[in-house]
């Protein structure tokens, strides 16, 4: 594996004085997609929300040594790691093109119009997410698929070397499901570093090189997804019992009963 | 029409519209008459109207109006809130109620730049109750009621304050400061208030990207390099100093943030960016108009500027609560 | 010369003295023993012809010298604010005030059988006259008003200007930048002065509004300013406004205090004095120049 692009080392976080975060220690590399998993509450979307640099930890530390980005600069951290938030709020009526063209603001001066390049990154991050067609769409208009498309799309424009997406399938069909979920992979296998949150252990275990699982405010496993999401682990994470199968090469993970004790 | 060619037309309009204040007033003045008077070395009585009564107030009307328009276009973005105004929010009424402080009690008449001052501190104030009476992720209802809570206490304490001002005119003059008028402004406000407004302008200017990536939420717009601390300190002392000093010398003048960003925004395609300098024009233009109005509509009646703007303001605020009411139930 | 105080004690004198009083109306109405004013106006008007001891309260206004042409007749009488249960507590004999600005007061002491007497607004030199004697009977005191009528009148006789005499143009300029023009009392003293004025000459009626550059274009000689308060008003930033300073910084500028004829009574003659002063001296330059 090459070097890791963002390191967490001890991480420990928490809101006055409930503790969420203990000890974690967690690397993303170049070229991977890693799912972070775990049951509401255990901490996912803090730890996404700390190695994108929105909160502060309490203990420990995160380094971004191969992503050379010096302490305190922004806007370098900004186009190197990009942040898909849950749910991501459109607050106003603009063209698809116009929020997807925001990926590009990193990239900008405060008064910078965008160059050559940035308009073939905005093409090539619609073409990623099959937008095309869309540019002119209002945001505000699009179903919500589209919009979760929109929004990754937005993501892509910012050609990130880190992709941090908190939940980026919940409220999708199921095909436009995979459809993201394969856009990670790629995104991934063409280099960059992705880490997903996700519930779906289907999802986790087709498409993840990696799964890490958050339990009681520390990583309570990780390692391939086939080795680790075990039904012991599955019962002691997630309170369920799950139905394991394979077809044609693929397998899935399908929780069927709460586990019992 | 595209944003280019839409600021095009508004900077047509505000050019437009700022000769006309220059030409358009109780006193038959003819362009070749202001033309000579603005240009030429004329010492006469039309010079005198031309430079000293109608300049300062077409100035003051296109600086006054770009500022109220800028800033609800900055607010609104920053807020993510189609309501957010600096005269619906509290903003102006306590610019109001810092400049009436320095006024009545003579600090501003011993010290001319204490009058923007105290609109600027007045506004700082606001600024700073509001966020610690709706908090900082307040909902749009919640901003508008903690704004129009500080907007009535402000106006409140305007009255009071005149009340108790030894002056057999403060009865009527809490109507200029809850209202706003540009009669009988000179160059001396011009002086000072439009560096600071100037000032202001400048500091909301570097904003724009920053409300571009708001669109996308705190979160989000944050990843994007934006550190939303300093963006709001920048806005809030933008918007402190612009409106603090158009309020000081010219009252709280309604509205105007409202209603020129709500008609400009599908013109800019909703980009908080580029409505910002289409606000500016278009406040300018609004408020240029509305002060040639009042000037020939009631020549011998005090009509206040600010009459004018919530006539034509209000009923915008009604099309948008009505709007608003499903997305806040 | 004696002032309007002086010499309304002296008459009255000779009134209660059986003088004059015999004369006139012997004792047809007793003089009200309880007098309550509730405006500026009558309250002038009541201490220039009752007796102290007979005015139970005058408006707290009286007493201030901006507004009041008699500030320190006011000195020491009981000050009241037109509220009715202040007048009611004077339990006085008649009450007068003018007619508009305290309706509701006016009603309600009538409605409680008290005799309150309206006084009408002064918009002419001849109101002037008419309101002394209307005064002057609601006091019960007709022969004092009756003189104090006839005094007034040999002395607008005297201070009126003729018609065919040389008439400078003047503006009056309120604070706000109002002006006085047709039907009011400033209006009529200038012009009776020997003045021509702005607001007649503009068609103004009442007090009204005139944008400062209406006044600048009308080129008036002489700029009349009646109010300027030393406190910070935004009433007073228009004389400070720099397009009138220079409009008239080679021209004289008149101040008569606001007091003098603000209300329908004999002061109106000392704002005739001071026009007049003013007058002469324009002529005296015109001959100059010429």
């Amino acid at each position: 594996m090459s070097a890791p692009l963002i390191a967490v080392h001890s991480l420990s976080a928490s809101f006055g004085a409930t503790k969420v975060l203990e000890g974690i220690n967690f690397a993303v590399a170049a070229g991977e997609l890693v799912g972070l998993v775990g049951s509401n509450g255990a901490g996912k979307t803090t730890l996404l929300r700390m190695m994108a640099g929105l909160l502060e930890a309490t203990a420990g530390t995160i380094t971004y040594d191969s992503l050379n980005i010096s302490a305190g600069d922004n806007q370098a951290r900004a186009r190197a790691i990009a942040y898909l938030p849950q749910a991501g709020a459109i607050h106003w009526a603009v063209s698809v093109e116009t929020l997807v063209g925001m990926g590009r603001l990193p990239h900008m001066g405060a008064f910078g119009t965008g160059t050559e390049r940035d308009r073939q990154a905005v093409a090539a991050a619609m073409a990623a997410c099959d937008l095309g067609g869309y540019e002119g769409r209002t945001v505000t208009n699009l179903s919500g698929g589209e919009k979760a498309r929109v929004l990754l799309a937005r993501a892509l424009a910012v050609e990130p070397k880190v992709l941090l997406a908190d939940e980026p399938v919940a409220g999708l069909d199921p095909a436009h499901q995979l459809e993201v979920m394969q856009k990670l992979r790629d995104l991934a296998h063409a280099g960059a570093g992705v880490v997903a949150v996700m519930h779906d252990l289907t999802h986790a275990t087709r498409y993840c090189d990696r799964v890490v699982v958050l339990y009681d405010r520390s990583i309570a496993a990780e390692g391939v997804p086939g080795d680790i999401l075990t039904p012991d682990v599955l019962a002691k994470c997630f309170g369920v019992r799950a139905l394991y199968g394979e077809r044609d090469g693929r397998s899935f993970i399908v929780p069927v009963d709460r586990a019992e004790g | 029409m595209s944003p280019a060619r839409l600021h095009v037309f508004l900077g047509v309009m505000t050019a437009l519209a700022f000769v006309g204040s220059l030409l358009i007033g109780p006193a038959a003045i003819g362009l070749d008459q202001t033309i000579s008077a603005l240009f030429g070395g004329d010492v006469g009585t039309v010079a005198l109207i031309v430079k000293e009564v109608r300049l300062p107030r077409a100035i003051l009307g296109l600086t006054i109006g770009a500022t109220l328009g800028l800033s609800g276009a900055v607010l609104q973005g920053f807020l993510r809130n189609p309501l957010a105004e600096p005269g619906l929010i509290g903003v102006s009424g306590f610019a109001s109620l810092g400049a009436v402080l320095t006024f009545y009690t003579g600090v501003s008449a011993a010290f001319a730049l204490a009058l923007p001052l105290g609109g600027i501190a007045g506004a700082l104030i606001s600024v700073m109750l509001l966020r610690g009476l709706a908090g900082r992720d307040a909902s749009p209802l919640t901003l508008i009621l903690a704004g129009v809570a500080l907007a009535s206490f402000a106006g409140a304490l305007t009255s009071l304050a005149l009340n108790f001002a030894p002056n057999p005119f403060a009865a009527l003059e809490i109507v200029f400061w809850l209202l706003g008028s540009l009669a009988n402004r000179s160059m001396d406000h011009v002086y000072l208030a439009v560096p600071f407004m100037l000032t202001g302008w400048v500091m909301l200017a570097f904003l724009g990207r920053s409300l571009d990536a708001l669109t996308l939420g705190e979160d989000a717009a944050r990843s994007l390099g934006y550190n939303l601390g300093r963006v709001q300190t920048m806005l809030i002392i933008g918007v402190s100093l612009s409106v603090g000093a158009a309020t000081a010398v010219a009252g709280a003048i309604g509205f105007v943030g409202l209603v020129v960003p709500h008609i400009l925004r599908p013109y800019v395609g909703h980009r908080p960016s580029a409505l910002m300098p289409a606000s500016a024009l278009g406040g300018a233009v609004l408020l240029l108009c509305a002060d040639i109005a009042v000037r020939l509509a009631a020549p011998d009646r005090e009509l206040k500027i600010g009459v004018l703007t919530a006539l034509i303001g209000a009923p915008f605020f009604f099309i948008l609560v009505w709007r608003m009411r499903k997305d806040i139930s | 010369m004696l002032s309007w105080p002086q010499f309304a004690q002296i008459i009255r004198g000779s009134v209660i003295a059986g003088l004059i009083g015999i004369i006139a109306s012997p004792g047809a109405i007793a003089q009200a023993n309880r007098i309550v004013s509730l405006n500026l106006c009558t309250d002038q008007l009541v201490m220039l012809l009752a007796d102290r001891a007979n005015i139970a309260s005058i408006s707290a206004l009286a007493e201030d010298p901006a507004i009041s042409a008699y500030p320190e007749m006011a000195a020491g009488l009981h000050l009241n604010y037109g509220l009715a249960e202040e007048v009611l507590a004077l339990e006085p004999d008649i009450v007068v005030t003018s007619s508009f600005g305290l309706g509701a007061t006016t009603f309600l002491l009538r409605a409680l059988g008290h005799e309150v007497i309206e006084v009408g607004f002064a918009g002419s030199l001849g109101d002037i006259r008419r309101n002394i004697e209307t005064v002057a009977d609601a006091v019960g005191l007709p022969t004092v008003g009756a003189m104090m009528a006839a005094q007034f009148s040999r002395g607008l006789a005297l201070a009126t200007v003729d018609a065919g005499e040389q008439r400078p143009f003047a503006a009056l300029y309120w604070a706000n930048g109002f002006t006085s023009g047709a039907g009011t009392l400033p209006n009529g003293v200038l012009e009776a002065a020997g003045f021509r004025t702005v607001a007649t000459e503009l068609g103004i009626n009442g007090v009204q509004e005139l944008p400062l550059e209406l006044l600048i274009t009308a080129e008036p000689d002489i700029l009349v300013v009646s109010e300027i308060r030393q406190t910070s008003a935004l009433a007073n930033e228009v004389f400070s406004h720099p397009a009138l300073e220079r409009a008239f910084a080679s021209k004289p500028t008149a101040f008569i205090p606001n007091s003098l004829w603000n209300c329908g009574t004999p002061a109106v003659l000392d704002a005739f004095a001071q026009l007049a002063q003013v007058r002469n001296r324009w002529v005296e330059d015109q001959s100059g120049v010429k």
